[in-house]
């Protein structure tokens, strides 16, 4: 208790810090607020996500003016809306089903970025999920597979600004 | 024990008038580099499928036509000037808070969230408000805005600090709840995220990342579950102790220094860079041209030692 009275001072002393921490912890991912989820906990598996052409070659995701995690932490948000949309629907849909409508929405909104000719070299866009796993003997393997497929078909183009680069943030 | 020592412990720091103006000059510049480009807001017209922030409320889509890119590039230069400048302080920062909110949310409605811009957005939002309580409460409220007073500039770099050290600590008691204070002991599967990092620096560029010593690092953690809770948990440890950083000169420098070394090692094993982040710390909390002062005031010269 004797170290209660000096804590409690040295709070009243620093309002803006304990109003951060406790704006962050209630508002959470509301920029420019935020709980810093980030690396916050780790566990033995773990996943990522790449775009393919139609030929199931990798497609860079800068050249979607988008980064990797970018993309993952999208369908990753893709995903909970389609779940929440079948829960409410009163829908049955697998796991194999809601991957597949979350892809083909991300997908669908980064083909819109593809002039033409782009389209025309890709025929087709995909999304590949890969899930990075640690066994008991701390081997770390890599398995993969195609979520979803699309075509270009009544996709408009919409095209990106090209002044900037994008972002290479990471996180 | 006297409860009245240990509340005392707090000093109250106040910066001189020509620090806070580096540190301004310093932060407007990051400000400016580091702006979102428009190519890495969303196209025109694109759906915002998950409107992130204000933008539940506000439609803020006219910012991604280029026209209209250009008038918050144009307010933003135009507010950067005058926050060098110290006048009209809480017109200055309250002006590049908004510019930065606006492309800081419209980045992050599309499902996913960055935290590339949180740091600096949260720091202009609270020389903001603190400016604007400030001016309210100063008997001369002209003051604020036909001068650039040194007590303000003190307050509300002071005020900078508390919300970088809160949301420093905030980000360790997240990583404490989430893991259930397991965070130091689950770091050894941190091989798995480094697989994943690197996957995504690939997929990002198809240009394979340069690992260099962090490679090496990562296949000796990869052996060693105990070296990779060594390497990692002082990352956790600097977070949760950043608040030291409140209490006074030193405790300044030496967190400021910690934290820009955590970053740099984080840089080096993960692949994640945080440039902007070091850039504020050693602006704020290392501040260089008060230590380079000091030490010139203590040479033998009979220099006259600096009030603050």
């Amino acid at each position: 208790m004797d170290l209660l009275q000096p804590v409690l001072g040295w709070l009243r002393a620093w309002p803006w810090f304990v109003a951060s921490i406790v704006l962050g912890f209630l508002i959470k991912e509301n920029f420019p607020f935020s709980h810093w989820p980030m690396y916050s906990n780790f566990s033995r598996e773990s996943g990522y996500v790449y775009v393919i052409n139609g030929a199931g070659e990798p497609i860079a995701a800068a050249s979607l003016f988008e980064t990797a995690p970018r993309l993952r932490r999208q369908f990753e948000r893709e995903r909970k809306a389609e779940s929440m949309r079948a829960r409410n629907r009163k829908l049955e849909k697998s796991g194999a089903e809601i991957d597949r409508e979350a892809a083909t929405h991300l997908l669908k909104r980064l083909a819109q970025r593809l002039s033409p000719e782009e389209r025309k070299a890709a025929n087709g866009l995909g999304l590949v999920s890969a899930r990075v796993r640690m066994d008991e003997k701390r081997k770390i393997t890599v398995s993969e597979r195609t979520v979803a497929m699309i075509g270009f078909e009544g996709i408009p183009y919409t095209p990106p600004s090209q002044e900037g680069e994008p972002s290479k943030e990471t996180l | 024990m006297n409860r009245q020592v240990l509340t005392d412990i707090v000093p109250r720091v106040d910066f001189a008038w020509w620090e806070t103006a580096l540190m301004r000059t310093g932060f407007a510049m990051l400000l400016l580099s580091r702006f979102p480009p428009l190519g890495s807001l969303p196209a025109p017209g694109a759906e915002l499928r998950f409107p992130n922030g204000v933008a539940k409320w506000i439609d803020m889509s006219w910012v991604l036509d280029p026209a209209g890119y250009s008038i918050i590039t144009i307010l933003l230069h135009a507010a950067a000037a005058l926050y060098i400048t110290g006048f009209a302080f809480p017109l200055s920062s309250t002006v590049l808070f908004l510019c930065y909110l606006v492309t800081g949310t419209l980045q992050n409605s599309l499902g996913s969230i960055s935290h590339y811009y949180q740091v600096m957005t949260l720091m202009l939002l609270g020389q903001s408000v603190a400016s604007w309580l400030w001016a309210a409460s100063s008997k001369n409220r002209l003051a604020t805005w036909i001068r650039s007073p040194a007590t303000l500039h003190s307050f509300t770099t002071r005020v900078t600090l508390q919300v970088l050290a809160g949301n420093y600590v905030l980000c360790a008691l997240t990583k404490l709840v989430n893991s259930k204070g397991a965070w130091i002991w689950n770091s050894q599967y941190m091989p798995v995220q480094y697989a994943k990092i690197q996957a995504q620096h690939y997929y990002t560029t198809m240009q394979p990342a340069d690992l260099g010593f962090g490679g090496t690092l990562n296949e000796l953690c990869t052996q060693y579950p105990w070296l990779c809770m060594l390497v990692y948990a002082p990352g956790l440890i600097v977070e949760l102790l950043t608040f030291l950083m409140l209490f006074g000169r030193v405790w300044l420098l030496i967190i400021g220094l910690t934290v820009i070394a955590m970053h740099v090692l984080v840089d080096i094993t993960m692949n994640l860079g945080f440039p902007q982040h070091q850039w504020i710390f050693f602006l704020y909390a290392v501040n260089l041209p008060f230590w380079i002062v000091k030490g010139i005031q203590n040479l033998p010269l009979g220099l006259r030692r600096h009030p603050a």
